[in-house]
């Protein structure tokens, strides 16, 4: 009891920014114009490696590779269940304090969504029909969590392209973009690295940040999103979006 | 390659480049050239940077002002033979 023990996190940019505070402090001590040039430049650089850069907390892969075993088991659900229809990312409600994707059985025909509250995962009618199932979207803590940064407040429709830069900022994605269609919206995303075999997953159950980037559009306009359909190219994705309106 | 180290990456170039073009000038220059290298940083990466890196580089931009302000004064002051 009573072991105190500081934790002095120094890492490589750390060290070459105390060493530059060093040299930028020789050659301010010898005052030529030079000599003041180089000096300041080394002081200034060393700021940024001090302060300015930061640290990935954990290393990317081990967190992809956490989202990896959810969406797994998502996917093993959906061929258990043989669901083929499209993710509809469903808004908060009076049942729902949480968005939620909802996977109906069916591509086409009239989609039926029931009344889906927290606790439902897989969805049956009375005569023991699945009628789809219901699971938090991968990216929703994701979401909650970079939503508390002030540059997500006061985000509208409009300038939420603008706010989705932030993921690359982040560097989670490449490049990220946003467009107002006819009849709905295009959501296209460059990630690092993609695999294109896992496109119908895609369809159904997104990958973490596009379903972050869906789960904030379901989260402005407060409608259910459907995911019309997606198109692969290499490393991009698209993702065709549109309103789904609730019928009574 | 994370935004921070992109920041710092243009702007040790930017530095490199403004010592070497202002060799023969006078310090001035050479640090609202450094201000101005800042300032574009600013706008280029406000979209993709989060709070606490914004606050960061506003804390620079902020100091290098003062320096703007002192560095103004003193030339107005010696053209002005005060």
């Amino acid at each position: 009891m009573g072991a105190y023990s500081i934790k002095i996190n120094i890492n490589k940019s750390k060290i070459i920014g105390i060493i530059l505070i060093i040299i930028g402090a020789f050659f301010l001590l010898n005052p030529t114009i030079i000599n003041i040039k180089i000096g300041f430049i080394s002081m200034f650089l060393s700021l940024f490696l001090i302060f300015i850069i930061t640290e990935k907390n954990i290393p990317k892969k081990i967190s992809d590779s956490l989202t990896k075993v959810n969406i797994k088991t998502i996917k093993n659900l959906i061929k258990e269940l043989n669901l083929q229809g499209n993710a509809v990312f469903l808004p908060k409600s009076d049942s729902l304090t949480q968005e939620r994707i909802f996977i109906p059985p069916n591509k086409s025909g009239v989609l039926k969504i029931p009344e889906i509250d927290d606790n439902d995962i897989i969805l049956n009618a009375v005569d023991g029909k699945i009628l789809g199932i219901s699971v938090p979207p991968s990216g929703l803590y994701l979401l909650n969590e970079i939503e508390k940064d002030n540059a997500f407040k006061n985000i509208r429709i409009e300038n939420l392209e603008e706010k989705l830069q932030l993921f690359v900022g982040m560097n989670l994605i490449k490049s990220i973009s946003f467009k107002k269609q006819e009849k709905g919206w295009d959501l296209e995303i460059e990630n690092l690295q993609y695999n294109k075999n896992k496109n119908e997953i895609y369809n159904q159950y997104p990958c973490l940040i596009s379903s972050a980037a869906i789960t904030m559009i379901t989260r402005l306009l407060n409608e259910r999103i459907r995911i019309y359909n997606t198109i692969n190219n290499e490393k991009k994705i698209k993702f065709h979006l549109n309103k789904i309106k609730k019928i009574g | 390659m994370l935004i921070s180290e992109k920041i710092t990456l243009f702007m040790a170039i930017w530095m490199v480049i403004i010592f070497f073009l202002t060799i023969n000038a006078i310090l001035e220059i050479f640090f609202i050239l450094i201000f101005i290298g800042l300032l574009i940083v600013k706008v280029f990466t406000d979209r993709y940077t989060l709070t606490p890196l914004r606050i960061k580089l506003n804390i620079l931009i902020f100091l290098f002002f003062i320096v703007f302000i002192l560095l103004i004064t003193k030339r107005i002051i010696s053209i002005l033979n005060i």
